[in-house]
């Protein structure tokens, strides 16, 4: 069992880089992608084939990257929100002046 | 509205830059359908444990019912029904569907044109002040909002850079989902069913002592509806790995610029649509 797990986590981590490779190098051949194309086939084929459970952790590593993206978008749209707080803030003290103004001319 | 304010700006150099930020990266409809979306896509990768947990309990309240309804006296009533272990795979799920839903949820909220509005908003306000500051010397409105709502689209086009690159990285992170869960699907069904087969054991062993009842032919009718629904929600555990998969594709479309930040939003709200047509086939 425990060698199944790690064959199945070895099959993971090749899928991993082909998806990421076929992704992101443009400068492929076309045989190139195809080769790519073929083993990720055969490789998820064999990582059903192998059945049973995912191996430990699997899922976590996945939540772990999303829980830090969640934290990233929080981050900007904290920011916009700052912004507008600091612009509302500076347009009531713009006006407070001006009133101090009128009252002195 | 908004696009008429950036053609304003000027400076030809950055009117792109500031068009492309002019419109509204997700209306609220979009959020509203995409917010739906991600409560679907969480629910199946959910339903393993929450099925699981539901025939466990219904199989124990009818398991009761069957004991009482045959004479015997070890019935428990107004008792909870014990803890089940609904396995590692259900609890690594359920986990993960949290995580997702919650990511899905906060790149709605990045993205939605709500907070963009109220930015805009705010800093009208403050350019409308800063006008009423100066009242006898030349306008400062046209210098000062044009100014700054031009910075503003510069910042928001930053922004929705960002969200972009986020994206990617989940594309990316969430590649090899899709065949995880199809590779433990059987499992996870097969976990699923275990505790409907208990729960419908335990209906047949009622209807059996129930049959000469008057309302035995409620009952069953009964029992009938309650396991064919639990049965028919798997249907949306089994479509876990598909939607996972579209869920990934909109993401590069959207990382790679193939199509607008709002489209590619659009089309994964449409994974809703797929979602119920699984659902109402199923029922």
């Amino acid at each position: 069992m425990a060698d199944n797990q790690s064959v199945k986590r070895k099959i993971l981590n090749a899928l991993s880089d082909l998806y990421f490779i076929q992704r992101h190098n443009d400068d492929l051949t076309t045989a190139q992608k195809d080769a790519i194309a073929t083993s990720i086939t055969a490789l998820e084929a064999e990582y059903i084939a192998l059945g049973g459970r995912a191996p430990d952790g699997a899922y976590d590593a996945i939540g772990g990257h999303l829980s830090g993206a969640s934290a990233s978008l929080a981050k900007i749209k904290a920011e916009r929100e700052e912004l507008a707080t600091t612009y509302a803030s500076a347009a009531k003290i713009l006006g407070s002046v001006s009133r101090i103004l009128a009252l002195l001319a | 509205m908004n696009k008429t304010i950036c053609i304003r700006n000027g400076a030809a150099s950055v009117a792109i830059v500031a068009m492309t930020a002019c419109t509204q990266p997700l209306t609220e409809d979009q959020a509203s359908r995409l917010t739906n979306t991600s409560q679907q896509i969480g629910a199946s990768l959910s339903l393993s444990a929450t099925l699981q947990q539901q025939a466990h309990d219904n199989a124990y309240t009818t398991q009761n019912l069957c004991r009482y309804l045959a004479g015997q006296s070890d019935y428990g009533l107004g008792q909870l029904a014990p803890e089940l272990d609904i396995g590692q795979t259900a609890k690594d799920r359920l986990a993960l569907a949290r995580k997702l839903t919650a990511y899905l949820e906060a790149l709605i909220e990045a993205s939605r044109g709500e907070s963009l509005n109220d930015l805009e908003t705010a800093r009208d306000d403050f350019v409308a002040a800063a006008s009423r500051l100066t009242p006898t010397t030349a306008p400062i409105e046209p210098v000062l909002g044009g100014s700054l709502r031009l910075f503003g689209r510069i910042a928001e086009a930053q922004r929705q850079r960002e969200i972009r690159s986020i994206m990617d990285g989940v594309a990316d992170a969430i590649s090899t989902l899709p065949v995880i869960l199809r590779g433990d699907q059987a499992a996870v069904l097969a976990d699923v069913e275990a505790q409907i087969a208990r729960y419908e054991h335990a209906a047949r062993c009622v209807l059996r002592v129930q049959r000469t009842d008057d309302a035995a032919a409620e009952a069953f009718a009964q029992y009938d509806t309650s396991i064919r629904s639990l049965r028919a929600q798997t249907a949306l555990i089994a479509a876990a790995p598909a939607l996972v998969a579209r869920l990934r594709t909109a993401h590069i479309e959207i990382a790679d610029e193939t199509v607008s930040f709002a489209t590619g939003l659009g089309q994964l709200a449409d994974v809703l649509d797929d979602i119920n047509t699984i659902t109402s086939e199923a029922n």
